[in-house]
């Protein structure tokens, strides 16, 4: 549901789509909770796709933050789908600056975080403010390796964007491409086949 | 890269506007002062804040940095009859994160600023 993968180097490599396309199976995991039954456990294969770039700026002043609430929710950025026979890939590139993203799900509850309980994200940390925390560089908007998936009715993604100390003020931007895709059960199992995890399945 | 070409004036004029999802990099200035007194230039960051929190939770209001509030990025003197050039090398890491505006000193006719940039 969630990938933020560091940069991969191979001595030999064989094209990959970045993107699920038309043609594509996906399998999702039985650990989805029972309100979101229409894709819990099930294979679909993807019918269409379609690609919406789009953008988000927010300027804030240093070692200040702000959460953004990627859901449909009146507060949210609305990047959710608004049907149960869809979901969206979301690529999330970042521009250059000094800033950095916390990522929870669902509010208050960080994806990334160690065993240890004081080892949980902590923005009025001086050091845990940078645990699991995700900088430009990591995803950035010539390739950008954060990617979300998203399906009606799923509790919010909240990216918690920080502007990291060293300057007065800081402009955060996003390059975000959608990737619409349509939904068709098929029967398991299939081959080859996109496994998506659960966002808890990532939170060990 | 884009050029404007500006008169000094006191109140200031735009070198660019700002533009909702990119930086300004200013990539070269020229001030040719033909004026008869010396011109300091300087160069404000005109823009707007989100609202959003400090790093102890508590609740942080939008905040416009325009005009008298501007931010200053630069400035410069050039003596009267005199012209100064800046490069890119000169400019590099001049970031501006809104609308870019050049202040002088006193408004003159003579004084023209040329500014080069980018948006990214």
């Amino acid at each position: 549901m969630l990938e933020l993968r560091p940069i991969e180097v191979f001595e030999q490599v064989w094209p990959r789509p970045k993107v699920l396309l038309p043609g594509h199976n996906v399998q999702f995991s039985d650990k989805f909770p029972d309100g979101l039954d229409f894709v819990k456990g099930k294979t679909f294969r993807i019918t269409k796709t379609a690609q919406v770039r789009y953008e988000l700026s927010w300027i804030l002043p240093a070692i200040n933050y702000k959460d953004i609430n990627l859901s449909n929710e009146n507060a949210g950025e609305k990047l959710y789908p608004e049907a149960k026979d869809e979901v969206y890939e979301t690529l999330i590139g970042f521009k250059p600056g000094n800033y950095f993203t916390l990522i929870y799900f669902p509010a208050e509850q960080p994806i990334y975080r160690l065993g240890y309980y004081t080892m949980t994200p902590l923005i009025s940390s001086a050091s845990l403010k940078y645990l699991g925390a995700i900088k430009p560089e990591d995803s950035p908007v010539n390739n950008p390796t954060l990617k979300i998936y998203t399906f009606f009715k799923l509790n919010p993604f909240i990216f918690r964007i920080a502007v990291d100390n060293g300057v007065d003020y800081e402009k955060m931007t996003w390059e975000i491409c959608v990737n619409k895709c349509k939904l068709e059960t098929i029967a398991a199992p299939a081959e080859p086949v996109k496994y998506i995890p659960y966002i808890d399945e990532l939170k060990w | 890269m884009a050029t404007k070409i500006v008169n000094a004036i006191t109140t200031g004029m735009d070198l660019w506007a700002e533009h909702e999802h990119k930086k300004g990099h200013l990539l070269g200035l020229k001030v040719d002062n033909k004026h008869s007194a010396p011109e300091t230039i300087r160069l404000m960051d005109n823009f707007t804040t989100d609202a959003g929190y400090t790093s102890g939770g508590s609740a942080y209001s939008a905040e416009s940095l325009i005009s008298g509030s501007a931010i200053q990025k630069f400035q410069v003197t050039v003596p009267a009859g005199d012209s100064i050039s800046l490069g890119e090398e000169d400019c590099k890491g001049l970031e501006f994160l809104g609308r870019a505006a050049a202040l002088g000193s006193a408004t003159a006719s003579g004084c023209i600023i040329t500014a080069q940039y980018k948006l990214t």
